[in-house]
């Protein structure tokens, strides 16, 4: 038997690559889904600086309790509102756009991406719920609130070099596509909770969420993230 | 170092090749120089055209959640083989428990690449078709070593870091998946010879 045919399968194999199109939609996917991989465009310096600093202040922002990113959307949208109302009193219509304009920027680019992450958290069944219900917003988030920002040209991310779990957290898809029987997205909310309970020294809880995710799934995709929690809660347990 | 970590096989001269040099992976960097390789070898280890949008995704979840932990100990591309591999085995796991599950997701696209045109394209999706067909008869673990063997050409000592086999035993998987892909290529020749 001739081995060039199995030779040129192979090869076949390997010429197997998505098309530009197929990249494009993952992309746009991965995005809705929180996902920072990029927009894919080449971009200026100056769009690169600007898509850099929304990256860099979406990322802080993500970083933050919730307590402080309620106190920050506070003290940024106040003082906003109220240049703007003075300012519509005083200037009527020619003022009001540009005013308005910025508090609405704030607005959308602070809740997708730092504050409702924190809302699923609370719901442990309502992720497919939720963007089975809605759909539209998650179109809506992917193209013209989350990707703008977290997709910022690939040199933006350098900038968290060494995330914290509370910015996978905050990243974390809350409007992820609904996938059926996919068990990932529960896994990953017991987990995450089981890791900011830890980072919040409540060994108890943390415990309860291990071992919840242990019984539910005992060979789950992120097994090797249980036992680095069950590492780190055995070495608090000892003082360490 | 970073270069290293990226992937020694990785196309030359790219762009991300150039910012990866200058800064630690990040998932945008990871994304663009190693999608492809991750979808082609998804497809190659038998996930559904239907559900490999969900098992890419399930992927780059992965990805973004671990990559703070990846310490450059293994090539970022094993890595993240790694990942691919054990996603891909949920999948075809899923697929023999719910066969049905197919019938609800998006329907099967082939994805194949028409960069050329006429004949030879026709040539080039035919051929593929045929490798796919082959690959769906070997095992599920000779397909693996096969794929990453053959497809993605990892060196035997990668393979078994990827599958967590030893190195013997990622050689005689090897040899059993080239001789039952071979001997699936010959009946299939067989057959179509004989077909009138």
């Amino acid at each position: 038997m001739s081995i060039e045919p199995q030779d040129m399968l192979e090869d076949a194999l390997r010429s197997d690559l998505p098309t530009p199109d197929a990249q494009a939609r993952i992309r746009r996917r991965l995005l809705a889904a929180g996902l920072a991989v990029g927009n894919g465009v080449a971009t200026t310096a100056a769009a690169s600086g600007a898509g850099a600093t929304a990256a860099g202040v979406a990322t802080k922002l993500a970083g933050l309790s919730w307590g402080l990113k309620v106190g920050l959307a506070a003290v940024v949208t106040i003082p906003t509102v109220g240049l703007w109302l003075d300012g519509r009193a005083e200037r009527q219509a020619a003022v009001q756009a540009p005013v308005a304009t910025p508090a609405r920027a704030v607005a959308t680019k602070a809740l997708p991406v730092a504050l409702t992450p924190e809302l699923p958290r609370s719901l442990p069944a309502t992720e497919s719920e939720d963007s089975a219900a809605r759909p539209e917003r998650v179109q809506t988030r992917a193209m013209k609130s989350i990707a703008p920002e977290v997709a910022a040209p690939s040199d933006v991310a350098p900038s968290r070099v060494h995330p914290s779990q509370s910015d996978f957290a905050s990243v974390e898809p809350p409007a992820r596509a609904p996938q059926a029987g996919s068990t990932l997205a529960e896994e990953t909310r017991l987990l995450d909770s089981a890791f900011a309970e830890l980072a919040a020294g409540h060994r108890a809880r943390a415990a309860e969420l291990i071992h919840e995710h242990e019984a539910r799934f005992p060979a789950g995709l992120l097994q090797q993230e249980r036992e680095r929690a069950k590492t780190r809660l055995s070495e608090m347990s000892r003082g360490e | 170092m970073v270069a290293e970590a990226l992937g020694r096989r990785l196309p030359q001269g790219s762009p991300a090749d150039e910012r990866s040099a200058v800064a630690p992976p990040d998932l945008a960097t990871v994304y663009e120089v190693h999608f492809r390789y991750v979808w082609r070898c998804l497809r190659s280890l038998g996930v559904p055209d239907a559900q490999l949008d969900d098992a890419l995704q399930d992927v780059f979840v992965v990805v973004q959640r671990r990559l703070p932990d990846f310490d450059g100990g293994a090539e970022l591309r094993t890595w993240l083989y790694a990942i691919g591999l054990r996603i891909a085995r949920k999948y075809r796991e899923r697929l023999r428990r719910e066969p049905a599950s197919l019938e609800t997701t998006r329907p099967s696209q082939p994805e194949l690449v028409l960069a050329e045109s006429g004949e030879r394209a026709a040539l080039s999706n035919e051929r593929l078709a045929l490798a796919r067909a082959v690959l769906e008869t070997l095992s599920d673990d000779q397909r693996e070593i096969f794929v990453l063997a053959r497809v993605e050409q990892m060196s035997a000592p990668e393979i078994a870091e990827v599958v967590g086999i030893p190195l013997n035993t990622v050689y005689s998987r090897l040899r059993a998946a080239r001789l039952a892909f071979e001997a699936e290529v010959a009946r299939r020749q067989v057959s179509t010879r004989n077909t009138p």
